[in-house]
C-alpha cells in the first residue's frame, strides 16, 4: 500500500491478517450464544409482547424505522426466527463455512430487533453494544470454516472492531460515571446501592464493610479508565488482562447477580480461538483413539506456528 | 492471502469511523434513546453516603381478600415489565394511576392460573444510609393506587 507512514500503521492495525479459522470459531460461539440468550438469558423482550402498548417508549432507531409496539405474535416470530437462523448459521459455519452472509444478516436483524423490543419499554441494558456491532460486521467476512488457515484482512477488521467496542464498554462507562455521577462517583455509595438492590445472600456481609465497597469503586474506576492499555501491551500480557476481566465479571455475578453475558463473549475476540479449538479437537481425538494408537501425539498438538494473534 | 482492495478498505474504515463517532456522541451527549449507541451508564449515578437507597415494589389485592394488600413480584413473567421499567415511568403512573390496570390485565394473560388482581399500588421503599452503611431503617411511600372498576373501595 502506498499510504504515508502514520496512515500505514493505522491501516495495518485496523486490518490485521488473522486466520479465517479464528473468525469461524468466533462465529460459531457468537451464534450459539444468540440461541442461549434468546431462549434463556434475556427473555424480557418476549414478555413485552404481553405488556400494554401504553408502556412502549420508542427509541430513536425505532422511530426512524417505524417499529411498532410489541405483540405476542411479533415476539414469537422474532424469538423463534432468530433461534432458527442462529442454529443454521452456527451449523453451516462449523461444518462447511456455507452461506455466512445470508444467515449472519438474518441473525443480526432478528436479534437486534428482539433486543430493541426488550429495551423500548423504559429500561435499556448497557452490555450489548459490542454484540450488536459483531452481528452487524460478521457477514462482511465470506466463507470460513473451523481449521481454515487462510489469513484474511476482512476477518481481522471484524475482530479489531469488536475488540475496540468491547474495551470502549469499559472506558466509556468510566466516562459515563464522570458525566452522570460526577468525579465524586468514586466516593459515593453506589456499590452499597447495588448490593442493597441486587445483593446475593452470600455477599450481603459486604454491607458491613463499607470501606471495601468504597475501595472496589476506586479499583473499578481506575481499571476502566486505563482499559485501552490492552492495545499497547505484548500478546501474552493481553491474554492475562482478558482473563482478569473475566475474573472481575465472575465476582460481579457472585455479588450482585449481574452478568454482562454478550460482552463476555465479545472479549473472546482478543484470544487465539482457533488454537483453543485445535487443542480441544486434539484432546478429543487423542481421547477417542487412545489405546488403539501406539505412537500418537503429533497430530493432537495445536498448530502454534501460524496462529499467533497480531500484535496490537 | 486474500488482501482487501483499496475500496474494500475504504468503506470499512468509513464504517468504523461512523461507529466511533456515534458511540462517542452517545457517551458525551446521548441518552438511553440512542441505543445501541447509548451511554454505558449502568450504576453511573452517585448515591450520597447519607441519603437513602430507593427500591420500588407493588402490592396487590384480590377479590378473595379485598381488604389485604400483599406484595407481588414486579417481574416480566408476572406483569410483562420489570422493576426498572416501572420505576422509569413513575411520572406516568402518578399522573394516571389507571395505567396500573394494564399490569393486572397482563398478569391475567401471563398467569391465568392465579387469582385476578382487583387492585394494585406502587410503593417506594427507602433504605436509609449513614456514612455509606445501612442504618436498618426503611420508609415506605405509596405513590399510586388503582382499584378495578366494580371492585369497590376497600
Amino acid at each position: 500500500m502506498d499510504e504515508p507512514g502514520g496512515g500505514r500503521v493505522m491501516t495495518s492495525w485496523l486490518f490485521p491478517a488473522v486466520p479465517l479459522g479464528r473468525i469461524a470459531v468466533f462465529r460459531t460461539v457468537t451464534y450459539l450464544f444468540v440461541v442461549l440468550d434468546v431462549l434463556w438469558l434475556h427473555t424480557s423482550g418476549w414478555y413485552h409482547g404481553y405488556a400494554d402498548p401504553v408502556w412502549y417508549q420508542p427509541l430513536i432507531v425505532g422511530e426512524v424505522l417505524h417499529l411498532p409496539a410489541a405483540t405476542v405474535v411479533l415476539v414469537n416470530v422474532l424469538k423463534w426466527g432468530t433461534v432458527a437462523a442462529a442454529l443454521v448459521a452456527a451449523a453451516l459455519v462449523a461444518a462447511v463455512g456455507r452461506l455466512p452472509r445470508l444467515t449472519g444478516a438474518l441473525v443480526a436483524a432478528g436479534w437486534i430487533w428482539y433486543q430493541y423490543v426488550a429495551f423500548a419499554y423504559g429500561k435499556v441494558d448497557h452490555d450489548r453494544g459490542d454484540f450488536v456491532i459483531a452481528l452487524l460486521l460478521l457477514p462482511t467476512v465470506g466463507s470460513a470454516w473451523w481449521g481454515d488457515r487462510r489469513r484474511s484482512e476482512a476477518a481481522g477488521f471484524v475482530l479489531r472492531c469488536v475488540q475496540v467496542v468491547a474495551i470502549a464498554t469499559y472506558f466509556l462507562s468510566a466516562w459515563a460515571k464522570v458525566r452522570f455521577g460526577g468525579w465524586d462517583w468514586v466516593n459515593s455509595a453506589t456499590m452499597v446501592r447495588a448490593v442493597v438492590r441486587r445483593g446475593t445472600p452470600w455477599m450481603r456481609w459486604l454491607l458491613d464493610v463499607p470501606w471495601l465497597l468504597h475501595a472496589t469503586q476506586w479499583g473499578l474506576f481506575i481499571a476502566e479508565m486505563t482499559s485501552p492499555v490492552i492495545f499497547f501491551v505484548p500478546e501474552r500480557i493481553r491474554r492475562w488482562i482478558v482473563y482478569g476481566w473475566f475474573a472481575f465479571h465472575a465476582m460481579t455475578y457472585a455479588s450482585i447477580s449481574i452478568a454482562f453475558w454478550p460482552h463476555l463473549v465479545m472479549m473472546l475476540a482478543f484470544l487465539p480461538l482457533e488454537e483453543y479449538a485445535a487443542s480441544l479437537r486434539g484432546s478429543w481425538g487423542a481421547w477417542r483413539t487412545r489405546g488403539s494408537r501406539r505412537e500418537g501425539g503429533r497430530g493432537s498438538r495445536p498448530p502454534t506456528d501460524r496462529s499467533r494473534p497480531q500484535a496490537g | 492471502m486474500p488482501r482487501l482492495t483499496r475500496a474494500q478498505r475504504g468503506w470499512r474504515a468509513v464504517l468504523a469511523l461512523t461507529f466511533a463517532v456515534v458511540f462517542l456522541g452517545g457517551t458525551t451527549i446521548g441518552d438511553d434513546h440512542w441505543w445501541p449507541f447509548s451511554p454505558w451508564r449502568m450504576y453511573a449515578t452517585s448515591t450520597g453516603p447519607n441519603t437513602a437507597v430507593a427500591s420500588t415494589l407493588i402490592e396487590i389485592r384480590t377479590a378473595a381478600d379485598p381488604a389485604t394488600w400483599v406484595p407481588a413480584p414486579l417481574t416480566p413473567a408476572n406483569v410483562g415489565l420489570n422493576r426498572a421499567e416501572v420505576e422509569g415511568r413513575l411520572d406516568l403512573i402518578k399522573g394516571d394511576p389507571s395505567v396500573l390496570g394494564t399490569l393486572a390485565a397482563s398478569h391475567g394473560r401471563l398467569r391465568p392460573e392465579q387469582e385476578p388482581w382487583i387492585g394494585i399500588r406502587v410503593v417506594i421503599r427507602r433504605f436509609l444510609l449513614k456514612d455509606g452503611a445501612l442504618t436498618g431503617e426503611s420508609r415506605d411511600e405509596t405513590v399510586a393506587e388503582w382499584t378495578s372498576r366494580g371492585a369497590g373501595a376497600s
